[in-house]
């Protein structure tokens, strides 16, 4: 059994992968985060807030190394993310984006992100 | 100029934003410029396919000119309900009135936290992540979005 709150998801066009190792959460994407995976993503993503929570982590890393698209309501998840992290208070963690340079709109969208609430978001190319 | 009319599925939409940028992988000079195309065609079609009254678009896109620079244009018609047309002018209308696009984005990024349904983001995206400028026409229940770009060419296609 996983020592995480939060399973993997597999579906034919986006996977996310959750790991915790060494007191570090993270989550690898993969694929297209598209209208297949909104829903998938909004529920995902709040479990990730409430499993940071409860873990206490200092952050959590997002990889999207191998996301070849978001669409503006996956993306939409992510402002609901970091803005539920930001006004958690005391127990408000930081999020680390880790880009891909060679997938091009990651770099405006996540620099959107970050300005969003740059006291908690940091972006890795 | 490439014209597809179709009933966009989340399926195709994902496929048409590949061939999309695909084809201008070999006509434009800026990787960049084409991720951002693609990523406009996109936002476009999801909006038709989410509001558009009979699920039918018409898509055009075209290499044009402009004041003697190459642009890339997009065009989507679909047919909309009139409160669905009233939020998309009035939301096209304060995006082409904004003096600084990237500004107006980050206060309507702010503002889709609190909203319950939609992002509310897919134009404001387009126009300042996708740097495109953005304009419209109406005829009866009929919108047409226009999306422009300047872009380099590698050569006349």
């Amino acid at each position: 059994m996983s020592v995480l709150g939060i399973e993997s998801v597999n579906k034919p066009s986006f996977s996310l992968t959750p790991s915790f190792v060494d007191g570090n959460l993270a989550v690898k994407f993969s694929g297209n985060a598209d209208m297949a995976a909104m829903s998938t993503l909004a529920v995902y993503l709040r479990s990730v807030h409430s499993e940071a929570m409860q873990l206490g982590v200092g952050e959590v890393t997002v990889d999207l190394t191998e996301l070849y698209f978001m669409n503006s309501s996956c993306f939409k998840s992510f402002v609901t993310w970091i803005e539920s992290a930001s006004s958690a208070g005391s127990s408000a963690y930081r999020i680390k984006f880790v880009a891909n340079p060679k997938l091009h709109w990651q770099r405006r969208s996540l620099e959107a992100l970050r300005c969003l609430a740059d006291h908690i978001v940091t972006v890795q190319s | 100029m490439m014209r597809l009319a179709f009933r966009p599925s989340v399926d195709l939409i994902s496929s048409t934003r590949r061939f999309v940028a695909d084809f201008f992988d070999g006509v434009v000079i800026d990787p960049d410029a084409t991720s951002r195309v693609a990523m406009t065609i996109h936002e476009l079609l999801e909006n038709v396919f989410k509001y558009s009254v009979d699920g039918c678009a018409r898509v055009d896109i075209a290499l044009g000119d402009r004041e003697e620079q190459k642009v890339v244009r997009i065009l989507t018609t679909n047919r909309a309900s009139e409160d669905r047309m009233l939020e998309l002018t009035q939301r096209l209308d304060e995006l082409q009135g904004a003096e600084d696009p990237l500004k107006l984005y980050y206060r309507i990024i702010a503002q889709s936290a609190k909203r319950k349904e939609g992002s509310g983001l897919g134009l404001a995206r387009i126009r300042a992540e996708g740097e495109m400028d953005l304009s419209y026409v109406v005829h009866g229940d009929e919108i047409t979005i226009v999306a422009e770009t300047p872009v380099e060419v590698a050569q006349q296609p």
